[in-house]
């Protein structure tokens, strides 16, 4: 569904990325772990379409997305959930919800963007609750599930989601992912998960990949990678030596 | 009731304030007075979209109210089209050189765009003085036509002032509607992040440039009024100090509000005229009160009335549990 080949991202002269290629298949989860600085985010973003690849390319049920413009790129069924939430802190929650449903603005589309706000509200009823309420006000985890039900109004087809545990407290992060989870159950979403808590996220992913300074060192089945001496000792905390 | 209805109400509201504010003055000067304030608001509420709304700055806008007046006079004084015209040219032409300029500026942020647009500014400003056989220079353009309607010249003031009020509210009801559509709430989300509005698919580089130019085009029709009422111009109303003053309209006004930006707008236009009763320390009791006003009303007048309103409500709710 979603093929990098080659990709080298450049900020200026520093090289961010450096020959990535990784695929996701449809209705995957793969989650793409590593340290700081290892370069996740910035592929996310070149997914997205915010950042231009230098060489490589990025290919998208198909089609290559690699040259499109962000908006184009969301139309075509692929949301990115920034890191850090990034909510639209003085927009009511529901109008995020709107702005989420953006791409999809045609004319006799109202109904199905109501009716998939709701849907939103089902899925997460806090949200609900709080639909009048400045986004800037609602707690971090109910924020992170008003940037996921952001992206979803898109319709996507795959979601990019950039370390949804960010700030959150270890029994919320487990709520996100569990979300995370059933997305793919009721929508039959594909997902492509960014996360510094690996554990987490290998659990609940079915491949992985491991970048370290811009590079794919690692990758296989998420059990495989949780099992690995190397993965545990640099990411998931166990000393083996002690 | 939604936010849009209430702001209509609002809407009606000022626009009846603004019908009789003539007949409570006492003499024709304040006539003058408040019609400069009209002509001001309908900058400051292009303004406040671009700024309050869509986060942009401009330190330019004054250029592109000069502009457009310094077109319409061009045109119906030296080259004797009809106003009607040479007006609607005027705007046009600050929406096109907006147009221009946006395309390059509006790739910067904050203080890049700041200085870009100030240099736009700075550039028109030399071209009103410098084009001497154009513009008259720095001593001004005269015989600018007043305006008319259908053959009939628009000779009294009060007229005048009814017509810069009507654009007014006609300015103020596009801003409203705008702010409640989609573009709206597109423009709301790129001035809290540029990158979470791409990610939802906003066009950001469309939408600032919409609204940049759709600024200008406000700033476009105030010139034009203003150079058809005072029918003489000269390049000192258009440079940087009226640019940095339109910007003052609109934070002390209050960003977030299109009435407050009119407020704003009103309130520093008339500021001047009450204090020149104090003659030598005029300069300084305008910049007291301003410095006052945003120590005690950091929102703006807007934020004050809304902070206001809240207290009181608190109070009422207070009284009725008690």
């Amino acid at each position: 569904m979603l093929t990098l080949k080659n990709v080298d991202v450049h900020y200026g002269r520093i090289q961010a990325a450096k020959r990535v290629s990784l695929h996701v298949d449809p209705g995957e989860i793969v989650a793409l772990i590593g340290g700081n600085g290892a370069g996740k985010t910035t592929l996310l973003c070149t997914i997205s379409g915010l950042i231009r690849p230098s060489t490589g390319s990025v290919t998208f049920a198909g089609a290559d997305i690699t040259r499109h413009s962000p908006e184009r790129i969301v139309a075509q069924g692929l949301s990115h959930v920034p890191e850090g939430r990034l909510v639209f802190a003085p927009l009511s929650v529901a109008d995020n919800l709107l702005l989420g449903s953006y791409s999809r603005h045609k004319f006799g589309q109202g109904q199905a963007i109501e009716a998939d706000i709701s849907a939103i509200y089902d899925m997460f009823p806090v949200l609900g609750e709080r639909r009048n309420q400045p986004a800037g006000t609602l707690s971090g985890g109910e924020q992170q599930m008003l940037s996921i039900g952001r992206a979803l109004m898109a319709k996507p087809r795959l979601l990019l989601l950039d370390e949804p545990s960010m700030g959150l407290a270890p029994n919320i992060t487990r709520d996100i992912f569990r979300h995370v989870v059933s997305l793919r159950e009721s929508l039959g979403l594909t997902v492509l998960l960014v996360e510094q808590n690996a554990r987490s996220a290998l659990k609940i992913a079915d491949r992985g990949y491991v970048l370290e300074t811009g590079r794919v060192i690692l990758q296989g089945q998420a059990a495989e990678l949780l099992a690995n001496r190397d993965v545990q000792r640099a990411y998931l905390g166990r000393d083996l030596d002690a | 009731m939604d936010s849009f209805r209430k702001n209509l109400l609002g809407l009606a509201a000022l626009m009846a304030l603004l019908a009789v504010a003539p007949l409570l003055l006492g003499n024709d000067y304040y006539l003058t007075v408040l019609t400069l304030s009209a002509i001001n608001a309908i900058i400051v509420v292009g303004l406040n979209l671009l700024l309050g709304h869509a986060g942009q700055i401009s330190l330019g806008h004054g250029a592109f109210y000069g502009l457009a007046a310094y077109t319409s006079a061009i045109l119906t004084a030296t080259l004797g089209l009809p106003v009607f015209l040479g007006g609607l040219a005027g705007v046009l032409c600050a929406g096109v050189v907006a147009l221009a300029i946006g395309i390059p500026t509006l790739k910067l942020h904050g203080h890049y765009l700041a200085m870009a647009t100030l240099g736009f500014g700075l550039i028109v400003y030399i071209v009103f003085n410098e084009a001497v056989g154009l513009t008259g220079g720095p001593s001004g353009f005269t015989g600018i036509p007043r305006l008319s309607l259908a053959g009939m010249e628009l000779t009294s003031d009060l007229g005048y002032y009814y017509l810069c009020a009507g654009c007014l509210g006609l300015v103020i009801l596009v801003a409203l509607n705008l702010i409640d559509s989609r573009t709206g709430r597109a423009l709301r989300a790129l001035h809290t992040s540029e990158k979470a509005a791409q990610a939802v698919g906003v066009d950001i580089a469309r939408y600032k440039l919409a609204v940049f130019v759709l600024s200008a085009l406000y700033a476009g029709l105030a010139g034009v009024l203003y150079a058809h009422y005072l029918t003489f111009i000269a390049p000192a109303s258009f440079g940087f100090l009226y640019s940095v003053e339109l910007i003052v309209m609109v934070v002390l006004g209050g960003m977030s509000s299109i009435f407050g930006s009119v407020a704003g707008a009103f309130f520093l236009t008339a500021l001047p005229e009450f204090l020149r009763a104090f003659e030598n320390i005029e300069i300084l009791l305008f910049g007291a009160i301003l410095i006052v006003c945003m120590i005690f009303l950091p929102e703006g007048l807007a934020g004050g009335v809304r902070a206001v309103r809240a207290r009181l409500f608190r109070r009422a709710k207070g009284a009725g549990d008690a």
